[in-house]
């Protein structure tokens, strides 16, 4: 985890997340201003994780659906991250 | 129909938005002159063929084109040894991701065929016959390998491994399997405790069979591609930006060398969201000097092409005495075919997603075998799953002696209710779908003798994403739509609808054109239900680029401020002034575009957010001939939320395609291999989709629980209706024999057998 | 391969090809002769979308021999419309919306051209068993039953009839 920051998002990994990048854990905390910083946070832990993130997840802050990673995360937000699938 | 209580907080004073007017692109399909997919005819186009594997596994150990590369007219020969050595990293897809070293190797075999069916060398000459005898001239030295297509055996320790080396996805080294390609989980609550406490439980296991696509046009393209660098392609798809940025990542190209026009599109149903041909036909241009096309036969199409996966389910559902769910634990596997990929996630996600169930243990695996790759198939992974738990729901609701539908109701989802993936559900409709089916006539009108009836719900997520789109005015005040989405199933017209709604004109008065990767930005496919939602939404957000322009524009002309200016019934007012109450048409201020700041036109790029999940419910009567095991559907009715209907007909075509090839999928439809590994029914003949004389009309009823995160209020109507078929039909089988069948397709021979043997 | 020099009439037409002994009509159609209106959805006569009518009958062109056209007489989606007039099942396809893709319509028409000429007056159940062997994947039938009852309605301008067919 980076160092610690006044504000700490509360991050909601999927399944695979969790097992792939951070040891089984589901909810990790993280510190940053927008899901931008968060990820970047996330990535510092998990080093790779947030150009997997770009292709493969999105993210929710406060339930909901962020159109880009500007979005602001307030404090002690909840990030919901969330598998990226369409269909046929 | 409109859901109560919801209308007041949304707009519903739509003009054009609703209607059915007839589609742009009419007169075209009707009369023969639309240009689909094995149409498109280039100057000095040369014929291509590829020679397919007719071994399911095997090493390929040397290829010698020599002989057909000498024949007269034979002017290239490709082998997977012309392929770009692709790096197995995963690439970003637009939205999703994918293996560029797998998506090259599923076009051409690079070592090993892992198909009957996979390419393995491709030819272009100056006839197809040329092409063909050159095909017979190509020798490949094959290693045969053990297959295996089987579900089963595809896991079993010692079975023929497709990909060594390869590691489960979302597994710990200890859980990997042999040709486990991914597990995915959903768990939540205690479902051990839910069940053991429940008044009733049901454990079962199900199975389905691959089901293909089935479009009717197969799949075909014409490339060319020269030798400083640039290309073009010309192709039927369900995204022709998709198309570009395959081709790109294969042939590691760069996308803007590549301009990929669409061409009409004879169906998809998800199966044409991936390449095939086109960076074969790229590299047999490149080296002939001249535009190749390649087109698939049917048998090709079946071999080489997207199935829909088979699937193996086992669950364990309870319900407490009136009818409440009480726990599920579900572990099931779908075959991928040959490469990772595949509809689990979706399984996992779609399976319990209508209900409110908070014990809940959902495994899905993605298994290797010795099959066609698996392409997205309309709802990708959700029939299946939702296949075994209406069925059980079914089944629990007679054990009790509950009404299946006020079952379903009692545990329906609502809005505010955790969704899919753990956001909380927004404006979701699935009550307003069991209400309006229980009102219809259909789910209370008598049934004849023999005959039963059946209701199955389920869910699809839908999608939203990036699309691009652009309006602009013509000097004369016509309006010009352009965008990037292909028009599937009637899609201009519904863009059309939105335009000319924003901007208070009449339908015929906006004419739209799906431009190519070239001259428009990017949109992602036509697929995930989204293109009415996303790309509807970008064209919406262009007319309304332009609409504030033709505002100022207004302004300008009247010497006031912009906001003095109102725009109403497709023209500007003048609020203030000298000029108030006067109006300009859209025609008078477009003459004016030259001396008022030049032309007028908007584009909206966007990446739409907030798409609504789509629920739908459906009633299905049968009729079953003992003396034969035939079920002959007798009735049938599709209720759906659509958010809000953009084109009436369109939408309701959606329900009823949808609804009829979950009919198959429940009824004939099956792949059937033999022990060598082969496809034994690869053609319409023997693969048997419906057709007009197996089926009623259907019936459908649209719910408008409208989405307040687009414009109109759309959800996506697509996918969700092949979702509640498989186990509308086979419930409503089971009430008229009064035996329970788990495993699809309900062919005669099975259905026979297994009344049979319950009368013993 | 030495080809052969085939004279038939297509649409009225007269045209003249040459082809190879095996090649097919639904070839010589969209090859020879640019009509790319009749389709191949799967060339073993089992879809439906390359219908044609020879000399009256209708036909699948993928199991017709290009040959066999030899004198004879072919009329093909092209033909359909009188210029640029739409004939009334070509209509009734748009009004209706009986088509999504578009790839089975041309076939389906025909195939409904041909009923009709037969019988100007069938039931549902005579539509759906007559355009059994055309497939369609995409409408599950239904707009496609109602546009064939509706232009033969129409072509019998039997406003009774008309009124009594559903939306």
């Amino acid at each position: 985890m980076p160092p610690a920051a006044d504000r700490m998002a509360q991050v909601i990994l999927p399944l695979d997340a969790a097992r792939t990048w951070f040891g089984g854990r589901e909810a990790v905390s993280a510190g940053g201003d927008t899901v931008f910083a968060v990820v970047r946070a996330l990535n510092a832990a998990a080093p790779g994780f947030a150009d997997v993130a770009r292709r493969r997840y999105v993210f929710a802050v406060d339930g909901v659906l962020a159109s880009d990673w500007s979005t602001p995360v307030g404090p002690d937000a909840e990030v919901l991250v969330v598998a990226k699938v369409a269909g046929g | 129909m409109n859901a109560p209580g919801r209308q007041d907080t949304f707009r519903s004073d739509f003009r054009v938005v609703g209607t059915s007017p007839v589609r742009p692109d009419g007169i075209d399909k009707v009369t023969g002159k639309a240009l689909y997919g094995p149409d498109f005819v280039a100057p000095g186009m040369l014929a291509g063929a590829i020679l397919r594997s007719p071994h399911p596994h095997a090493r390929i150990r040397a290829i010698d084109t020599r002989a057909a590369e000498a024949l007269a007219g034979v002017k290239a020969v490709v082998t997977g040894r012309d392929f770009p050595q692709a790096s197995a990293d995963e690439i970003a897809i637009g939205e999703a991701e994918g293996n560029a070293a797998d998506l090259a190797h599923n076009c051409m075999a690079q070592g090993k065929v892992l198909y009957e069916g996979h390419a393995v060398a491709a030819v272009a000459a100056t006839t197809r016959e040329i092409a063909e005898a050159a095909l017979r001239l190509i020798v490949v030295d094959y290693e045969l390998l053990p297959h295996v297509t089987g579900l089963e055996e595809a896991l079993l320790p010692g079975a023929p491994v497709l990909h060594e080396g390869l590691l489960t996805k979302g597994c710990k080294p200890a859980e990997a399997k042999p040709n486990a390609a991914a597990r995915q989980a959903l768990n939540r609550g205690d479902p051990a405790a839910a069940l053991a406490g429940a008044a009733k439980v049901v454990s079962r296991r199900f199975v389905t069979a691959p089901v293909h696509q089935g479009y009717i046009e197969p799949h075909a393209c014409v490339a060319l591609w020269n030798t400083d660098g640039q290309a073009q392609i010309w192709a039927s798809s369900q995204g022709h930006f998709m198309i570009r940025e395959l081709t790109a990542a294969i042939l590691q190209i760069p996308q803007a060398n590549i301009r990929v026009t669409p061409l009409e599109i004879g169906g998809g149903f998800g199966g044409k969201t991936k390449v095939y041909l086109e960076p074969v036909a790229m590299l047999l241009s490149r080296k002939a000097g001249r535009p190749v096309r390649l087109t698939m036969s049917r048998g090709e199409v079946f071999r080489a092409t997207g199935p829909a996966p088979g699937s193996i389910i086992d669950i364990r559902l309870g319900a407490q005495a009136d009818g409440t769910l009480a726990g599920v634990e579900m572990e099931f596997w779908y075959n991928c075919g040959a490469f990772p990929g595949g509809d689990a996630l979706y399984g996992v996600t779609m399976a319990v997603g209508h209900y409110r169930l908070a014990d809940a243990d959902i495994t899905g695996w993605d298994v290797l075998s010795n099959m066609p790759s698996t392409a997205a198939y309309r709802a990708p992974g959700a029939p299946q799953t939702t296949f075994a738990v209406e069925s059980c729901i079914d089944e629990l609701a007679q054990q009790l002696g509950l009404d299946p539908l006020e079952m379903r109701l009692k545990n329906a989802v609502r809005q505010g209710d955790p969704g899919l993936f753990g956001l909380p559900h927004g404006n979701v409709g699935y009550i307003e779908c069991l209400e309006a089916a229980k009102a219809h006539p259909h789910w209370t009108a008598p049934l004849k003798p023999g005959e039963g009836r059946g209701i199955a719900g389920g869910l699809w997520m839908n999608y939203g994403g990036p699309s691009t789109a652009q309006v602009s005015v013509a000097d004369d005040g016509s309006v010009l739509v352009t965008e990037g989405s292909p028009d599937i199933g009637g899609s201009r017209a519904s863009m059309a609808i939105m335009a000319a709604e924003t901007l208070g004109l009449p339908y015929d008065k906006v004419r739209v054109t799906i431009a190519d990767t070239s001259s428009i930005g990017y949109s992602m496919v036509t697929g995930g239900s989204r293109t009415t939602f996303a790309t509807g939404r970008a064209v919406i957000a262009a007319a309304e680029g332009a609409l504030a322009e033709l505002v100022k524009r207004a302004a300008l002309i009247w010497g006031v401020e912009a906001d003095e200016v109102a725009w109403q019934d497709g023209m500007a007012r003048c609020s203030t002034g000298d000029h108030a109450g006067e109006t300009l048409t859209l025609a008078a201020i477009a003459a004016q575009a030259g001396v008022t700041g030049g032309p007028i036109s908007a584009e909206a790029s966007l990446n739409a957010q907030g798409w609504l999940p789509g629920f739908a419910v459906h009633i299905c009567d049968t009729a079953v001939d003992t003396e034969t095991g035939h079920v002959a559907i007798t009735r049938y009715t599709a209720v759906q939320d659509v958010g809000r209907a953009i084109h009436r007909d369109y939408v309701e075509g959606q329900l009823q395609g949808g609804a009829t090839q979950g009919i198959g999928w429940a009824l004939n439809e099956a792949y059937l291999w033999n022990a060598a590994g082969l496809m034994d029914n690869a053609g319409f003949l023997d693969y048997r989709v419906p057709v007009a004389s197996d089926l009623p009309m259907i019936d459908t009823v649209l719910v408008e629980v409208p989405n307040p995160h687009h414009p109109y209020g759309v959800k996506g109507v697509g996918e969700a209706p092949i979702v509640p078929p498989l186990a509308a039909v086979a419930n409503s089988v089971s009430r008229a024999t009064g035996v329970r069948m788990q495993q699809l397709p309900l062919a005669p021979d099975r259905v026979f057998a297994a009344v049979n043997a319950a009368r013993g | 391969m030495s080809k052969l020099h085939v004279t038939t009439t297509v649409n009225g037409d007269p045209a003249e090809f040459l082809c190879d002994p095996g090649a097919t009509l639904l070839d010589a159609l969209r090859g020879n002769l640019g009509l790319t209106g009749t389709k191949e959805g799967c060339g073993s006569g089992d879809c439906g979308a390359c219908t044609v009518v020879l000399d009256g009958e209708m036909v699948c062109a993928c199991l017709v021999l290009a040959a066999e056209a030899e004198g004879r007489s072919v009329r093909t989606i092209e033909g359909v419309a009188e210029g640029s007039e739409l004939h009334p099942i070509q209509r009734q396809f748009l009004e209706h919306a009986g088509l999504q893709c578009g790839f089975c319509t041309p076939g389906f028409i025909v195939a409904a051209k041909a009923l009709l000429e037969r019988n100007p007056d069938p039931s549902e159940t005579e539509v759906r068993y007559w355009l059994a062997g055309n497939l369609c994947r995409c409408t599950g039938y239904d707009k496609i039953v109602r546009a064939v009852m509706a232009a033969a309605a129409e072509l019998r301008q039997d406003t009774a009839a008309l009124k009594g067919v559903p939306a």
